[in-house]
């Protein structure tokens, strides 16, 4: 099993836009170890009869007719962002 | 630079023409006022569920019978994850390990020569948001977030520009006859992205590019160009092509790579919890697959080698499905082939084009112009006199022989009147008269045009230059 180091935690904090202070940094290390070892707990059973799973339930084939309806009230939803203007989402200006 | 081979990969990004989006019922409809067309679910608010569109899922698979692809029976939902205000989630519910389609191919003609280019697979995934970016702020808006769009994936087989603007063109061609897209660049509704690199003959691949985004065949063309030369260019200089995601510009004609680069694995790609995997039986492939009609290549093939047209009147024909469609039915009305692809070639093409801004609108119904067609052939109008017939009925309901008689257009075949006319024309002018009897058989289509003029074309050219002919004669 790949080692959790304090890069894969740069990583990901990068990747889900997250500050963390050193501490924290060295927090989540060791976190992330304790968690994968216990995911290692999974190893002792014996899973090659058993075929993967593509999702917990047993469902499939939960679809809907392709129908139009009326969209949802404008102002309610844009109401919900921290910023907007008369009919768009305001956030701080970002360019790839 | 002619000594490297290129290798390109095309991602084709294509929207579905269904009524509402992927996994909610928000109109899928292009432009409207910002986020007029959005919902909690589109918009992403926590604790909603999506539900996927079964019409989706149908043309999803219709675009990859249509290409060949091997159906999967059993596919299944990821949640590819970034971080970027075009999609409000902070996931894009996509298709990993499972796809709906996997394989196909699609062949067409590049400079005189018949290429086949693979497919690795077809997913169907949605749509994101549009930013608008302003001063010190971004504007987002998400009516497009949620379109249910497919992502066609080619294997790395293409290996110029002009072989890929032509795979695109017959792409396109395949999706607009299936009638799962209007693929329209200008609406953004198919966009491409190209991965390239270039090594020398013999030598392994060269390390790949990506430039995304590309929203017109003159953007891929121009975007394969530059990026042959800058990526010979370092090699020449003796650097080293960097792994990278490259935009494009158009304006300036260059592209430029990207700051952050972001490689699978930094998707982060999960089974997505909130949908159930899709199963499909041989049954329900069969049915969808049942509803494709013919497409170009098939149609193409027809018309030259059954009803006997040009190679070239083929292509013209089969350029719109709307076009091919109103020829189709018109012969099955009984018109004749040549002259239904004549007619269809010249004013439905003249007239839809200029009426119409995006490709050919068709104003007529097969049975409207079969009507036209029957009545040119019986001698009741003649074809000067059919253009303004055409005018008339087109995008209206009226039947070709109500506007013949509602615009008074019907030809004059009456002999004993039209010889009273041609009299009077031929001692009207008494100079090309003489011309003709010293031998000018030009002259006899300038009697035949004074004719029509002076009858506004209400006479049958045929027999009106008989009759002259007779009289130039004996007379
Ligand atoms: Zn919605």
């Amino acid at each position: 099993m790949e080692k959790i180091t304090t890069e894969t935690i740069r990583h990901t904090a990068m990747l889900s836009r997250i500050e963390l202070t050193e501490e924290e940094e060295r927090g989540m290390t060791e976190h992330f170890a304790a968690l994968l070892k216990q995911m290692e707990t999974l190893d002792s059973f014996d899973a090659a009869s058993v075929p993967a799973t593509a999702h917990i339930l047993s469902a499939v084939n939960v679809l809907r007719e392709d129908v139009a309806g009326e969209p949802f009230d404008r102002e309610k939803l844009l109401g919900c962002a921290p910023e907007r203007d008369e009919n768009s989402y305001i956030v701080p200006r970002v360019v790839e | 630079m002619s000594e490297y081979i290129v290798t390109i990969g095309l991602e084709v990004h294509c929207e579905l023409k269904t009524e509402s989006k992927l996994f909610c019922s928000c109109p899928n409809k292009f432009g409207g006022e910002p986020n007029s067309h959005t919902c909690p679910i589109c918009s992403g608010h926590p604790g909603t569920m999506p539900v996927i569109n079964k019409k989706a899922v149908e043309y999803a698979i219709k675009a990859g019978c249509a290409i060949g692809s091997r159906i999967n029976k059993f596919s299944k939902w990821d949640r590819k994850n970034y971080f970027y205000p075009d999609l409000p989630k902070a996931w894009q519910t996509s298709q990993y390990d499972l796809p709906l389609c996997v394989g196909g191919e699609i062949s067409f003609e590049v400079n005189g020569e018949e290429k086949t280019v693979h497919m690795n697979r077809i997913h169907l995934e949605e749509d994101a948001g549009k930013l608008v970016h302003s001063g010190g702020h971004t504007a987002v808006d998400y009516n497009r977030c949620g379109v249910p769009l497919i992502e066609c994936v080619t294997e790395p087989e293409i290996h110029s520009a002009d072989e890929a603007v032509a795979f695109l063109e017959e792409m396109i061609s395949i999706f607009r006859y299936s009638g799962i897209s209007d693929c329209k660049m200008q609406e953004g509704s198919i966009r491409a992205d190209v991965n390239l690199s270039i090594a020398k003959r013999g030598e392994p691949l060269g390390t790949r590019t990506e430039t995304k985004n590309l929203n017109s065949l003159r953007s891929v063309r121009r975007a394969i160009e530059a990026e042959i030369a800058r990526q010979t260019d370092v090699l020449e200089s003796g650097g080293r092509v960097v792994q990278e995601t490259r935009h494009f510009d158009d304006a300036s004609g260059t592209g430029y790579g990207m700051r952050s680069k972001e490689d699978a694995q930094d998707y982060r790609y999960f089974p997505e919890p909130d949908l159930m995997p899709v199963v499909m039986t041989d049954e329900d492939i069969e049915r969808i697959k049942a509803t494709l009609p013919e497409l170009k290549a098939a149609r193409r093939k027809r018309y030259t080698e059954t009803l006997g047209l040009s190679a070239y009147d083929a292509e013209q024909l089969t350029d719109e499905p709307s076009v091919a469609d109103l020829f189709d039915g018109t012969v099955a009305l009984g018109a004749n082939p040549k002259k239904a692809a004549n007619y269809v070639m010249s004013e439905i093409m003249r007239k839809g084009k200029t009426e119409g801004e995006d490709g050919i609108t068709v104003g007529v119904t097969a049975k409207q112009l079969a009507e036209i067609l029957a009545l040119v052939d019986k001698g009741e109008i003649n074809l000067v006199a059919s253009k303004d017939v055409l005018d008339k009925i087109w995008q209206s309901g009226m039947s070709a022989s109500e506007a013949v008689d509602a615009l008074g257009l019907r030809q004059n075949n009456d002999v004993g009147e039209i010889e009273k006319l041609v009299r009077d024309i031929i001692s009207a002018n008494p100079g090309p008269a003489q011309d003709f009897r010293n031998g000018n058989e030009k002259v006899l289509s300038f009697f035949v045009g004074q004719l029509m003029k002076a009858t506004r074309g209400k006479i049958n050219p045929k027999i009106a230059g008989e009759l002259v002919r007779k009289l130039l004669t004996c007379s």
